[in-house]
């Protein structure tokens, strides 16, 4: 049955929450940050890295990225 | 390490990678629909050739450098610019041959103009996931999701649904099932009508989203859950009706990571015109930049770093949704964000 829902919904109410990041991950510095006119980014003026594995990315983006516009959780920031 | 920090630290490098591109393009901001909680204002008409270029042209500078290319349609009605799609769909595949990239799509479409025909060619074009609304039962949906001439929608929706189902070409339907205090009870009545003629087709599956004030000029008419507890107990009865029973909690250690979070993701306005969400649209924070004819974007890099506020701060709220910091100079026409789909 649980096919009937779409995948990587969860309903708002159902959701956990409370995660955080510990403090030694490495958080981006948006002071050194520059989008190029081709829209890619660099840091401190160097180009970001291209990532390596579009088969994980796809399934990632599929679950979680683009896509879940559709399913996001986002609707309480600004309440 | 646990995995939400590595998650988090994938998610980052994801977002600003070289080889992926993410645009959600707006190939018209006029809709032939008027739905009661719209936050759309329809200014903008069908996209002009020049923005058209741009993007062909963007696509082509990015092309030999990119392992993905991911195309969000959106609008407005985005199949009120079929044509439009279509061009830019059939440059993006032809690249993809070339080149050696990932191309594939998404669409959110009222449907009205989704018949087995159109369907059939964006699946050809690599549209693997619609999004489709529906408002309750006839006599609700059509009340709410009306045409520009006032009249309901309903029917024509479930006969293009009842069609596709009838196609081969496969591709995701989400069916965006609104709910509000309005029409929830009549909501278990759709369920189970879903449940019989379509919900036995894997490619069709249901998301519940409550109805909210999201910054239309009708929302002061609107009936919406004011209180979260009776929100929550009318979903945990509809996904009982849908399901049979309720769905396991998420892993705390999942995150989700909003588009307009994402550097490599841009939102292309019919007008072209670049923006981050595409929800809060007339937001002047929102207009991060415009694309030229040539591909090249002119980015306004104050506004634009904002949206990427949840990777400087690595609060998973602001990842999740970074409208609130990205909009704070004024939220006062915004209650809620929405998620993307609802406008179309």
């Amino acid at each position: 049955m649980n096919n009937k829902l779409a995948s990587g919904m969860i309903a708002l109410s159902l959701a956990a929450s409370g995660s955080v990041i510990a403090d030694d991950v490495e958080l981006l510095d948006l002071d050194n940050l520059e989008i190029s006119t081709t829209g890619e980014t660099a840091l401190f003026g160097t180009p970001a890295e291209p990532v390596s594995n579009v088969d994980k990315l796809k399934t990632i983006e599929l679950a979680g990225g683009n896509n879940c516009s559709n399913y996001g959780v986002c609707g309480d920031a600004l309440a | 390490m646990k995995s939400i920090d590595q998650g988090y630290t994938q998610a980052m490098r994801m977002s600003l990678a070289p080889n992926i591109l993410a645009l959600t393009v707006l190939p018209t901001e006029q809709c032939c629909f008027r739905c009661d909680y719209c936050y759309e204002d329809f200014e903008i008409g069908k996209m002009q050739r020049d923005v058209e270029s741009g993007i062909s042209n963007l696509m082509k500078t990015k092309a030999p450098s990119l392992s993905l290319l991911n195309v969000a349609w959106f609008g407005g009605e985005p199949l009120m610019a079929k044509d439009v799609i279509y061009r830019l769909s059939e440059t993006a595949l032809g690249l993809s041959k070339k080149h050696g990239f990932e191309f594939w799509s998404t669409m959110t479409t009222n449907a009205y103009l989704l018949d087995k025909q159109t369907y059939e060619k964006l699946v050809d074009y690599h549209v693997n996931s619609f999004q489709i609304t529906l408002d309750g039962i006839k006599a609700d949906h059509d009340s709410i999701r009306k045409r520009v001439d006032g009249e309901g929608t309903f029917d024509k929706i479930i006969e293009n649904l009842l069609a596709i189902k009838t196609s081969t070409h496969t591709a995701e339907i989400v069916l965006r099932v609104h709910y509000s205090p309005r029409n929830w009870r009549g909501v278990i009545t759709l369920v189970k009508w879903l449940k019989r003629n379509l919900l036995d087709d894997e490619r069709f599956s249901v998301m519940f989203r409550a109805v909210g004030k999201w910054g239309g000029s009708n929302d002061e008419n609107l009936e919406v859950f004011e209180d979260k507890l009776d929100m929550a107990n009318v979903e945990k009865i509809l996904l009982q009706e849908l399901l049979g029973e309720l769905p396991e909690k998420q892993d705390p250690d999942n995150f989700y990571v909003c588009y307009a979070s994402k550097a490599n993701n841009l939102v292309i306005r019919a007008n072209g015109g670049i923006a981050k969400c595409t929800v809060a649209l007339s937001h002047p924070n929102n207009d991060v930049g415009k694309i030229n004819p040539d591909g090249t974007l002119t980015i306004d890099q104050k506004h634009f770093k904002k949206w990427l506020i949840g990777f400087q701060t690595g609060d998973l709220k602001q990842l999740a949704c970074p409208a609130g910091a990205a909009l704070k100079t004024d939220t006062s026409s915004l209650k809620s964000i929405p998620v993307v789909a609802t406008a179309a």
